[in-house]
């Protein structure tokens, strides 16, 4: 009964959105959006731009659990800091993508870095002849993955 | 082409504009005066695309505009008035910048004041700026030149998105489209939970807000989380046209207008965005009772606005395909990796066969993280189990790319029109009826799944009307407000439940001949199994509640099992066999049984042909039905 009542709720909120609900897209510390424009992010011009850019907010460990980026400034100038979004806004499937040697992740990440075309192939077997190194343990975060990779292909 | 028409007049004002600048710099205050005078004697806001950026529509008494946010208004009665906000508009370009608390028109209309210059063959002289610094740095920052419509497809495992949604991505030259920004109208429903939420979802009650998220953050949503197949449809719009569209679009963020989950939702939100770049289409007098994401996809694509189609396959899918492309022994072992039975190592040492390894090692990783996802796993039990198999993998070396062998199911623009019509002649035991049955939306259990999930049936008010000759009058047979029947198969990967929701009013049966309505309310909970490749089968238990005349204390409430067989025989023709016992035992004493076998023969995609025989006993009247049907769906 108690899983017909269940049933039974969620069907009545069948009516409610094609899509649910907006995520809050709110202030994300160091999001793409605050990024993109640069260190004026209290006015509020930014704030409404910021929103354009901004996705949520994630520490970028596997499992995609939610937290703040830190921000903290990267080193090397390839790895600019949407790689670093990225990465930790979509660890899992970067993981797997970095596994397989391939994928739409990967190329995502490739993009972002201005990798040729012709030269992917092998940027891709680095980092996946190198799995072990990017991803030393499971608790991994973002900003070690993203120096991890950068050291693999500036090493 | 109304576009094309007034840029022609452009040259000829832009060169009166020259004249007069020639004869001395007119002021700001004398441009706009000027700009006004123009505006108005030509009566811009009459233009329909003045309309369309307004989001304008017409009333009884005039215009009045969708969007419900004061702040997409300028002028205090801009929403009733397109004249006094496109006066509005031109002023409060000229306002200096920093005057008011508001940001500044410039900043927040992009769209409107483009067309404007455009259309009064004005070059943005006299503005404080022609462009706020913050729009140019997004702008240069996305870079948007194409635009893409995204489909993904209806789940039924979640109630608020069995039609599917829609939004619009802006894809940037050479960058993966998972960079790309996803825009997208949604209900903003808060924590509520119930039936008033359902009410309130479909009166207008939840605030829609447009907003914008990274378009891989909604991939992961559709295709990890929601278990949903993402299609991708490619606008064949100019980057002229996406520029306009994109400064829509930002016009938009943050705005809101009231929801309403039949008609004013996202699909139909969408559709000013597209108007926007491209004012021919005319999406948005795309009248309907119902807009449905589907209809959206039909329409486009019918417009020929579609010059590629993507598929982005759901985990679900990609797990089905990888598991179904190995033999039980194989796949079974994957599985207990996953399932953290067995380990990466074990694969590496069972299998010899390189590509059958990675095959394995990708389906066990896909799948840790599909129990993840489902939370089967606990974060402790994933993160090193993935990790170690994403190990093992890594270490096998490129493989072939699996993913582009992945087969497309059948567009879902080339499934049927959502809505169906159907006129049928039939008897029920010697009495002989024609009859005529609606149903506004959306995919039934008999109709062809080519294009919808198979075992999802959703309902909305669908009708069917009789006539009898012999007893000389119309009778209502059925009117149901909504049916939702899930019946998604169990395997050895996914354990999903079956469910139904049905409401409305019918004909009760219990005496011969007469035309006694009942009202009922009808759920049930059971599970779904395969018959091989085409086919379903399914055991539920049902619980029935009615209220009508026929009953002893006018109510009566029930419940007993439901077995049905759904199976598609060839591509054109499926059957769908059901039986049921109900035993009301509260409010009255009585037993109903049916049994019933359907067929429907595919014609064209929106013709089709059924037969339907039932025989069914209520309390002690039995009825023996025969029908035949021609289906038009639209």
């Amino acid at each position: 009964m108690k899983k017909l009542g269940i049933l039974l709720a969620a069907a009545l909120v069948a009516g409610t959105s094609f899509a649910g609900t907006v995520k809050s897209s709110g202030n994300c510390g160091c999001g793409i959006g605050t990024m993109a424009l640069g260190d004026n992010p209290d006015t509020l011009l930014s704030e409404l731009a910021a929103t354009f850019l901004n996705g949520i907010c994630a520490n970028g460990t596997f499992g995609i659990t939610s937290g703040t980026l830190e921000c903290t400034p990267t080193s090397a100038v390839a790895f600019n800091s949407r790689v670093k979004q990225y990465v930790a806004d979509n660890m899992d499937q970067v993981a797997l993508d970095i596994a397989m040697g391939r994928g739409q992740s990967l190329n995502a990440i490739a993009d972002l870095m201005n990798v040729p075309a012709a030269k992917r192939s092998d940027v891709f077997a680095k980092l996946q002849n190198n799995f072990d190194k990017i991803f030393p343990s499971d608790q991994v975060g973002a900003e070690d993955v993203v120096r991890n990779m950068s050291a693999v292909l500036n090493g | 082409m109304r576009f094309m028409k007034s840029r022609g007049m452009m040259t000829h004002s832009a060169a009166l504009f020259l004249f007069s600048s020639l004869l001395g710099f007119p002021s700001s205050a004398g441009i706009v005066d000027d700009l006004l005078a123009r505006a108005e004697a030509r009566r811009l806001w009459t233009n329909r695309y003045w309309q369309t950026l307004g989001h304008y529509t017409p009333t009884l008494l005039g215009v009045e505009s969708r969007i419900d946010d004061p702040k997409f208004f300028l002028a205090p009665e801009g929403k009733k008035d397109p004249r006094a906000e496109l006066l509005a508009t031109l002023q409060a370009c000229f306002e200096p910048v920093g005057t008011n608390e508001r940001p500044h028109a410039i900043y927040r209309f992009p769209a409107r004041l483009h067309w404007l210059k455009q259309e009064l063959g004005w070059d943005g002289a006299g503005l404080p700026m022609q462009e706020a610094a913050n729009f140019r740095k997004v702008y240069d920052y996305l870079k948007p030149t194409s635009a893409t419509l995204i489909f993904p497809s209806a789940y039924l495992g979640s109630p608020a998105s069995m039609f599917g949604h829609t939004m619009i991505v802006f894809d940037a030259p050479g960058k993966n489209r998972l960079l790309s920004q996803a825009m997208t109208y949604a209900a903003l429903t808060g924590q509520g939970f119930g039936p008033l939420f359902a009410l309130e979802g479909i009166l207008g009650f939840y605030k829609g807000y447009y907003s914008a998220l990274p378009y891989y953050d909604k991939v992961e949503e559709y295709t990890a989380i929601g278990h949903r197949d993402v299609w991708e449809y490619e606008l064949n719009l100019t980057p002229a046209e996406v520029d306009q569209m994109f400064r829509h679009a930002w016009e938009l963020q943050d705005i809101f207008s009231y929801y309403y989950f039949f008609t004013e939702n996202c699909s139909y939100n969408l559709f000013y965005l597209l108007d926007a770049g491209r004012p021919s289409l005319h999406t948005t007098e795309f009248s309907r009772p119902f807009v449905i994401p589907i209809d959206t996809v039909k329409y486009l694509d019918n417009a020929g606005l579609f010059r590629a189609k993507d598929y982005r396959p759901s985990q679900v899918s990609r797990i089905r395909w990888l598991a179904e492309s190995m033999p039980d022994a194989q796949r079974d072992l994957a599985l207990a990796c996953a399932r953290g039975r067995t380990n990466a190592a074990d694969i590496a040492g069972t299998v010899t066969n390189r590509d059958e390894k990675i095959r394995m090692l990708d389906l066990a990783s896909e799948y840790t993280q599909f129990l993840y996802t489902d939370r089967q796993l606990s974060p402790e039990d994933y993160r090193p189990r993935f990790l170690k198999t994403l190990k093992a993998r890594a270490a096998l070396g490129k493989g072939d790319d699996l993913a582009s062998l992945i087969p497309v199911p059948d567009h879902p623009e080339a499934g049927h029109a959502p809505a169906k019509l159907s006129l049928g002649k039939g008897a029920q035991n010697d009495d002989l009826f024609a009859s005529l049955y609606l149903r506004p939306a959306y995919h039934g259990l008999l109709d062809n799944d080519a294009g919808y999930t198979r075992g999802a049936q959703i309902e909305f008010l669908n009708l069917e009307i009789r006539r009898y000759p012999e007893r000389d009058r119309l009778e209502l047979q059925n009117v149901d407000i909504v049916e939702v029947l899930s019946l998604a198969a169990r395997d050895d990967l996914f354990k999903p439940h079956s469910w139904k929701v049905k409401m409305g009013v019918t004909q009760s049966d219990r005496h011969e001949g007469q035309d006694d309505l009942m009202a009922h309310f009808n759920t049930a909970a059971g599970e779904t199994w395969r018959t091989g490749a085409s086919g379903i089968w399914y055991a539920l238990l049902e619980a029935d509640a009615a209220v009508g005349h026929d009953f002893e204390h006018d109510y009566a409430i029930g419940a007993g099992p439901s077995l049905g067989l759904v199976q598609s025989i060839t591509p054109w023709w499926k059957i769908v066999a059901q039986g049921r016992a109900l035993y009301m035992g509260i409010g009255d004493d009585l037993w109903t049984q049916r049994y019933s076998l359907d067929q429907d023969f595919r014609l064209r995609r929106n013709l089709s042909l059924g037969f339907g025989a039932s025989w069914q006993r209520v309390d002690d009247n039995k009825q023996t039905e025969v029908a035949v049907r021609i289906n038009r769906y639209f």
